[in-house]
């Protein structure tokens, strides 16, 4: 656990850093696109004019924008080092160019790893009678981590409640005064091994890496309304090849769960079911698709078209019933997985229980009414909050990721690591912290 | 024996097709250049600092290297030549719209330009400087029309005065400055004449002084400068007016009011001294010496 801990910890040194200097990328990197935000951190007061009122968050302009299509990913993890390494390239390069900045550190999100939520809670003495850093940092080490299985690493550790002698819903317990100090945390782990994939084809890209967010955790930061995020929401971001799922009480992440199926699995249902390539797919579903069939779609023809055709008779057409009802299947079985997920993570005590649908794939027509009825629960279609500089172009639902990575950027969430570590869990590090405080200040 | 797979020349055509679509991502040089590129130092150095290091090596190169350079200047004035060969750039006459016959010759004899010539063999600014020298000339403008002419603009100077300097005549402007320098007096008789040396630095004085004794204007005969510092009036008959080296003006002045109720210069003086204002003097000429001996003698019966 210690080397996560560095790791996490590192990156955090660098995310200061690069906040500090002023430039730092975003990268989004799913299953149907890689998306690259360029942020450039200013003074607040040189932000926007005083006379317009768009509500925007954060103290950081987008500078630079570029999106390609991902190449070698599959469930959100890269399968084909050699081609994600070229799209990050591709869209690297198009976000510097676009900022006329070179980005040297690089926040990512990625929704692939099977991700796997954990409740973990740990119990203290308060030492000197008032709360201090330190006991926050001891109750935090002593959580009871379960075994969370080899190879499998913490992406997030984030302490969502501190109780006080049996005050509980306290978010920063410092110089209160008390006995016993508790903490629930949320751990959200993925496997290992797409974790470094994925740093590998970033060092090899020549970017540091300087955080790694779960897409699911992020989405919701941008695409959940504040009280939304406080009084309890899910939001279900589908995506190109899995639906990540993240559940928000008290502006924290307690519950992160990925599906394995997305938008790409529709597309190649239009695929076979048509008889078509995959781009003819692709373009019918985002022109022509939707969910809900109405009498009018048994008269709307659809032309498919067809390399092979040489006569005018040998076009085709189809009913836009028959896509459909070839869409919808997929959709339904993707919902009722993200119902299970939901279920399973207990999101029926939550006092309000309302669920985000964003994500590329949300933009499916109709999918607000199905995904209502098969959930269960209100349901509305989430575009990510405003940030200046961001081009209209990238305000879609489909964006709401690298959005949202962005304002977790300018304004992180505590996370466990964040924390003093106890003295006598540092070991000999101290030394090292030392030489790098060093570093970062010389 | 044969190989497995054999080869075999692919026609372009057809790997054209096989690379149809063209990967849009940047080659892994092509990246690292591009942000080599967006480094902050980087750009000046090569827009810059490399450019001119380039240059100041050339340029070394070239003016340590003997033959090189002869070579660079030899083709450099081949070059120029043939420019200046041209038929647009030839002045063909020098024309000057302004002036006297006399300064027009001057200045036909100061440059002595062998028309027709190039006007880049010409130096325009130089031109005028002589031009100007020239002691008639006040300013001067030279300018090249397009037709092939060069056109002299000058201003005179016009002479106010004559000043006699030792045995030399010169005429001077307003200023004092010379015009010209002629033979005789009588060349310009129309002018006043005013004679010693330091006559010319005290040019504005001396008009001044002509002015204020316009009613003997017949007879002036000059302005003489004594000592470089004060002037003597000299009228004819012999009758001189010396005038203090301040307040020369208020000295004339009362001369001429004597003159003008009195008539004081009609009587038989040689000499008004006014050089004390306060005690003016006056000598009288021999004839009044002579007749007032004579008188003296006849009333007193004693010589004088």
């Amino acid at each position: 656990m210690i080397d996560l801990f560095e790791t996490q910890r590192d990156m955090r040194h660098r995310r200061e850093a690069a906040v500090k200097r002023g430039t730092v990328a975003v990268l989004d990197i799913g299953s149907s696109k890689i998306a690259c935000l360029v942020l450039q951190f200013v003074p607040e007061s040189t932000l926007g004019s005083s006379d317009v009122t768009i509500p925007t968050m954060g103290s950081f302009r987008v500078t630079g924008v570029a999106t390609t299509q991902s190449r070698g990913v599959q469930f959100g993890e890269i399968v084909d080092m050699n081609e994600t390494e070229r799209a990050v390239r591709t869209v690297v390069q198009g976000a510097q160019k676009m900022a006329n900045t070179r980005v040297d550190h690089v926040i990512v999100s990625f929704a692939g790893g099977r991700p796997r939520s954990y409740g973990l809670d740990g119990v203290v003495e308060v030492e000197h009678g008032e709360v201090s850093e330190r006991d926050i940092g001891n109750v935090l080490a002593s959580c009871d981590v379960p075994p969370f299985g080899q190879g499998r690493k913490a992406l997030h550790a984030l302490p969502v409640n501190f109780t006080l002698d049996h005050k509980s819903g306290l978010k920063d317990p410092r110089g209160q005064i008390g006995v016993k100090l508790a903490v629930d945390m949320h751990m959200l782990t993925v496997s290992g091994t797409p974790v470094e994939n994925l740093l590998e084809c970033l060092r090899r890209c020549d970017l540091e890496v300087a955080g790694l967010s779960f897409s699911g955790f992020v989405s919701g930061v941008s695409a959940l309304m504040e009280d939304e995020q406080k009084l309890g929401a899910a939001v279900v971001d589908i995506g190109g090849g899995s639906t990540s799922i993240a559940v928000f009480i008290h502006n924290h992440m307690i519950y992160g769960d990925a599906v394995r199926m997305g938008g790409g699995h529709i597309t190649n249902d239009i695929c076979q079911g048509l008889r078509v390539s995959v781009e003819v797919a692709e373009r019918i579903k985002t022109l022509h698709g939707g969910l809900l069939a109405t009498s009018a779609d048994d008269r709307d023809l659809i032309e498919v078209p067809n390399p092979m055709a040489q006569w005018e008779t040998d076009r085709r057409t189809v009913t836009r019933a028959e896509l459909i009802g070839i869409m919808r299947p997929r959709v339904e079985e993707i919902l009722e997985e993200v119902r299970a997920r939901l279920d399973a993570s207990g999101f029926e005590h939550l006092p309000t229980q309302r669920i985000v649908l964003t994500g590329g794939s949300s933009q499916i027509p109709g999918l607000e009414d199905m995904a209502s009825r098969i959930l269960g629960r209100q349901t509305r279609i989430g575009k990510p909050l405003r940030v200046q500089g961001l081009p209209q172009a990238a305000t879609g639902p489909a964006f709401s990721a690298a959005v949202g990575l962005a304002l977790h950027a300018s304004q992180p969430q505590d996370e466990c690591w964040d924390f003093e570590v106890p003295l006598d869990r540092l070991g000999t590090r101290r030394i090292r912290r030392a030489m790098r405080w060093f570093k970062d200040n010389w | 024996m044969s190989a497995l797979i054999a080869t075999r020349n692919i026609p372009k055509s057809v790997a054209l097709v096989a690379q149809q679509r063209k990967d849009p991502a940047p080659s892994k040089m092509t990246y690292r250049l591009q942000r080599l590129w967006l480094r902050k130092y980087v750009r000046p150095i090569v827009q810059i600092w490399l450019p001119v290091l380039g240059l100041a090596l050339f340029v070394w190169m070239l003016s340590s290297n003997e033959a090189l350079r002869t070579v660079v200047q030899e083709k450099f004035n081949d070059v120029r030549a043939s420019v200046a060969a041209r038929p647009e750039l030839t002045i063909e006459s020098i024309s000057i719209p302004v002036g006297s016959v006399d300064l027009v010759r001057q200045i036909d004899g100061v440059i002595d330009l062998a028309l027709p010539v190039s006007a880049m063999n010409v130096d325009l600014e130089a031109m005028r400087q002589v031009v100007q020298n020239l002691s008639a000339v006040k300013s001067a403008t030279v300018q090249l029309s397009s037709s092939g002419q060069l056109v002299i603009t000058i201003e005179e100077r016009i002479p106010r005065m004559v000043w006699r300097n030792g045995n030399r005549i010169f005429l001077l402007d307003e200023t004092g400055i010379r015009v010209a320098e002629v033979p005789r007096r009588a060349v310009r008789i129309d002018l006043p004449l005013v004679i010693g040396g330091g006559a010319d630095v005290a040019i504005n004085e001396a008009r001044l002084l002509y002015a204020l004794a316009a009613p003997l204007e017949e007879r002036i005969r000059a302005l003489v400068r004594v000592g470089e510092r004060r002037w003597d009036l000299v009228l004819d008959g012999d009758q001189v007016i010396k005038l203090p080296e301040f307040g020369a003006q208020e000295a004339l002045r009362h001369v001429i009011a004597m003159q003008t109720s009195q008539q004081i210069m009609d009587w038989n003086l040689s000499i008004i001294d006014m050089r004390d204002p306060s005690r003016p003097l006056i000598r009288l000429n021999d004839a009044a010496l002579k007749a007032l001996s004579d008188e003296r003698y006849a009333t007193l019966g004693e010589p004088v």
